[in-house]
C-alpha cells in the first residue's frame, strides 16, 4: 500500500512573513500618522527639535542677561551699558558691521512709544568705542511708508547726525531672497533687506512695551521691523495672518546672529504698542539669547510666559531656539526683584481677528 | 510759481530720471539700487507727462522717447502670466503692484498719440489680464457677519466695505485701494458711477478717514482710541479722490477739506522729499495755493532730483505737471 503524501498547498506568506508585514505596515502607518500630526513641523523636525530641547537643557550652560538699572535718560547711558556690556558674554565687535534694529513705529505725543534716541546713542557710542568697522541704524517702520518724519519728530535724526552713523530704511534696501530655518509660518522664504542679511551682527532695540496681540513687545517681535513693507505691505498685515508666533519665531531663527539691548527705563503698558500709559521700570536688558532676555522682560513688566501668556516667548524656548526658564538663565547685574514692577496686561484680542 | 518755471523744474527732474535710470531700463527706490516695479512705474508716468499732456512732436526730446521705452520694456519683462507684477522682476508672486502696471497701461493704451509712441500688440492683451487679476485676487474677501461685528466693535470700521489689499486674498488697507481704484478709473473712466466694486471701494475709503482728518494705513480707531493719520495714506486717498470724483462724494463732506488741511500740515512739517514730493502732487489736485510749490521747489536740487530718489523725483515731476493726463487719458 502506497501512502502518497498530499502535497501541502503553498502559501503565499509564512506566518512569519505575514508577521513582520504586519509590524512593517503598522510603523509605517504609525510614521505617516505622526507625519501628519505633527506639522507644521513634520515628524523629522520635531524629533530633531526634542532631542535638541532634551540635549540643552542637560549640557547647554545657562543664557546670561544683564539687568542694568538706569533711572532716566537725562543722564548719559553709555556708562550703564557698557558695565552691562562686559558683565556678559556679548559678542566681539571689533571690526564688524553691525547693525542696530530700533523699535520706531509711530509719533504718539506723549506717548513711549519708540525706542529712545538716548538709548541708541548710547548703544552706537558704545561699538565704536569697542572698534566696530560700521554701525548703521536700520528700521522698516510698519505704520507708514516714509519714515523720515519720524526719525525728526522722534529725535533720532539728531543721533544719527551727531554721531555720523548711516540710517537704512529697510522697507526699501535692496532685498535677498533667504530660505526659512524653521518652516513653522508656511512659507519657503523671506524677502529681507540686504543690509540686515550682510551684517555681520544685528542688534534688536525694543521698548518694553505691552502689546495686544502678544502680550508684549521685545526683542524678538521688534525683528518684524526688519521685514520689508514694499513686499509685505504696511502694517504688514500678512505676516500676522500666517501666525503672529510663528512669524516672530521664524524670523528669529533666519536672522541669527543676534543681540538685545532693550530700552526699559520708561516702558508702556496697558494698550501697547501704541495707547498704553507710560510706565517707568528703569532698566536697560542686554543678551545674546533673545529668548532669555524676553523672557527676564516679561518677568520685570510682571508677567510669566507661558504657552498661554506671551506665546512667541514659550514657542522659542519649546523649540529649542533660547531658555525661557529662569533656572536656565544666569542674570547679572541687579536682582530681578528690585527692578520688577507689574505693568497693567494688555487688552484680550480674539485671536480668529487677523486684522491689525 | 510761473508756469515756465514749472516747466523748467519738470524738465530738470527729467534730467535726473535719465541720469538715474538703470541699465536695464529700470529706476530703483534709493540711489545705485535695484530696479523696482513701482519707481519704474512712477518715472514712466511721469515722463509721460509732455506727451500726454498733448505737446507736440517737435517739443518733445528725442531721448525722452527712449527713455521711456527702456522702461515700458523693463516692465513687461515683469508682467506674469496670471495677469500681475510682483515688486521686481525676482518676485514671482504678483501683488500690488499690479495697479501700477496696469495704471501706466491704462495711460498709455487710452492716449491715441501715445498708443502710436510706445504700444506693443501684447498691451491690450496685457492690461485686460492686469485689470481682471486686481478684480479677481486683490480684492479683500468679504468678512462673515461675526467676524465682521468683532471688527467692528474693535476697529469701528464697517466691514461690508471691501478694499485692496497688498497682496492676493488680504485684508484691504487704504494705499492698495487707493492705487486700485486709480487703475480701476483710468481702465474705465465710467467705473466710479457704474461698477459696484469700485464704488464700495470708494465707500472703504470713505469709511476709513481718520475723524480728525486724512488717513492712516486703514484703522482710524484702534479699539476706544483714534489712530493719528499720516501723510502718506491722506495723499494717496486723494489723489484717488481726484481720479474718482469729487469732494461732494463722500458721504461726509467735509471729509476731503479735513485731509486737505491734514495735508497741508504735514507737508509745512516735513523734512521729507518723499513727503514733500507726493502731498504736494495730492494737494496740488485740490487747492490753488500760490505757494504750494514753495517746499517742492526748496528741497530740489541742482541735480534736478528730490534727494538722491528717483521715486520720489517722480512724484515731483507728477507735481510739476500742468495737465492731468494721468488720471484722465486722451483728455
Amino acid at each position: 500500500m502506497s501512502i502518497s503524501r498530499v502535497k501541502p498547498k503553498k502559501r503565499l506568506l509564512s506566518r512569519r512573513q505575514f508577521t513582520r508585514l504586519l509590524l512593517l505596515g503598522a510603523t509605517g502607518g504609525t510614521v505617516v500618522v505622526a507625519e501628519i500630526a505633527s506639522r507644521p513641523l513634520g515628524l523629522l523636525k520635531w524629533l530633531g527639535v526634542n532631542f535638541n530641547r532634551v540635549q540643552r537643557s542637560v549640557f547647554a550652560a545657562q543664557s546670561q542677561v544683564a539687568i542694568i538699572n538706569a533711572l532716566t535718560y537725562e543722564n548719559d547711558l553709555l556708562p550703564a551699558l557698557r558695565s552691562g556690556w562686559d558683565l556678559i558674554d556679548m559678542p566681539d565687535v571689533t571690526d564688524k558691521r553691525v547693525v542696530l534694529k530700533p523699535n520706531i513705529i509711530y509719533n504718539i505725543p506723549g506717548g513711549e512709544t519708540n525706542t529712545r534716541p538716548e538709548v541708541i546713542d548710547a548703544t552706537i557710542r558704545l561699538l565704536v568705542e569697542k572698534g566696530a568697522k560700521e554701525v548703521i541704524v536700520a528700521e522698516g517702520t510698519a505704520y507708514q511708508r516714509d519714515i523720515t518724519d519720524l526719525l525728526w519728530q522722534s529725535g533720532i535724526m539728531q543721533v544719527l547726525q551727531n554721531n555720523n552713523v548711516r540710517f537704512v530704511d529697510l522697507n526699501y534696501d535692496d532685498l535677498v531672497k533667504v530660505p526659512v530655518k524653521g518652516g513653522y509660518a508656511s512659507r519657503e522664504f523671506y524677502w529681507l533687506p540686504k543690509t540686515v542679511v550682510e551684517a555681520d551682527l544685528l542688534i534688536s532695540m525694543p521698548k518694553l512695551k505691552t502689546h495686544h496681540w502678544t502680550g508684549a513687545t521685545l526683542s524678538m517681535k521688534n525683528l518684524y521691523g526688519t521685514v520689508p513693507g514694499l513686499k509685505y505691505g504696511w502694517p504688514k498685515n500678512t505676516l500676522h495672518v500666517t501666525g503672529i508666533e510663528a512669524n516672530i519665531i521664524e524670523l528669529y531663527q533666519t536672522l541669527a546672529p543676534l543681540v538685545a539691548i532693550v530700552d526699559g527705563i520708561l516702558g508702556m503698558e496697558g494698550d501697547g504698542p501704541l495707547f498704553g500709559r507710560s510706565k517707568a521700570a528703569q532698566v536697560l536688558v542686554l543678551g545674546r539669547d533673545l529668548v532669555a532676555v524676553d523672557a527676564t522682560c516679561a518677568r520685570i513688566m510682571g508677567f510669566e510666559p507661558g504657552p498661554n501668556t506671551i506665546k512667541h516667548i514659550w514657542f522659542a524656548d519649546w523649540l529649542g531656539l533660547g531658555f525661557m526658564n529662569q533656572d536656565k538663565i544666569k542674570l547679572k547685574g541687579v536682582q530681578l526683584n528690585s527692578v520688577k514692577q507689574t505693568f497693567v496686561a494688555p487688552p484680550i484680542i480674539d485671536e480668529g481677528i487677523t486684522r491689525y | 510759481m510761473l508756469v515756465s518755471d514749472l516747466e523748467a523744474r519738470q524738465q530738470s527732474a527729467f534730467d535726473f530720471l535719465f541720469a538715474n535710470q538703470n541699465h536695464d531700463g529700470g529706476w530703483s527706490y534709493k540711489a545705485k539700487g535695484l530696479s523696482y516695479t513701482e519707481p519704474t512705474a512712477m518715472a514712466v508716468l511721469a515722463l509721460l507727462s509732455p506727451v500726454g499732456a498733448g505737446r507736440a512732436d517737435n517739443k518733445v526730446r528725442t531721448d525722452l522717447v527712449q527713455v521711456v521705452k527702456a522702461g515700458l520694456d523693463w516692465l513687461r519683462m515683469g508682467w506674469h502670466e496670471d495677469g500681475g507684477w510682483g515688486i521686481f522682476h525676482e518676485d514671482l508672486f504678483s501683488n500690488w503692484n499690479t495697479y501700477l502696471g496696469a495704471w501706466v497701461w491704462g495711460i498709455i493704451l487710452k492716449t491715441p498719440l501715445l498708443v502710436s509712441r510706445f504700444a506693443q500688440p501684447d498691451d491690450e492683451n496685457r492690461l485686460k489680464h492686469a485689470h481682471e487679476f486686481m478684480l479677481d485676487k486683490m480684492r479683500e474677501p468679504k468678512v462673515g457677519a461675526d467676524e465682521g461685528k468683532q471688527i467692528k466693535n474693535l476697529f469701528s470700521i464697517n466691514y461690508n466695505f471691501q478694499g485692496f489689499g497688498w497682496g492676493p486674498r488680504e485684508s484691504g488697507w487704504v494705499i492698495p485701494t487707493s492705487l486700485a481704484l486709480i487703475a480701476l478709473t483710468v481702465f474705465d473712466p465710467t467705473a466710479p458711477t457704474t461698477d459696484p466694486i469700485v464704488q464700495n471701494a470708494r465707500s472703504y475709503l470713505s469709511d476709513r478717514s481718520c475723524p480728525v482728518g486724512g488717513w492712516n494705513v486703514g484703522n482710524p480707531f484702534m479699539f476706544d482710541k483714534q489712530l493719528p493719520p499720516t501723510s502718506d495714506a491722506t495723499a494717496y486717498a486723494l489723489l484717488a479722490w481726484s481720479a474718482t470724483g469729487t469732494a461732494a462724494d463722500f458721504y461726509r463732506e467735509d471729509t476731503t477739506n479735513a485731509a486737505v488741511t491734514k495735508l497741508s500740515t504735514f507737508l509745512a512739517d516735513s523734512k521729507s522729499d518723499l513727503t514733500i514730493t507726493l502731498t504736494t502732487w495730492a494737494l496740488r489736485l485740490w487747492q490753488d495755493d500760490p505757494n504750494q510749490f514753495d517746499a517742492l521747489a526748496k528741497q530740489q536740487s541742482k541735480l534736478g532730483g528730490w534727494g538722491e530718489s528717483s521715486f520720489a523725483t517722480a512724484f515731483g515731476a507728477l507735481a510739476l505737471s500742468s495737465s492731468r493726463y494721468y488720471f484722465k487719458p486722451g483728455s
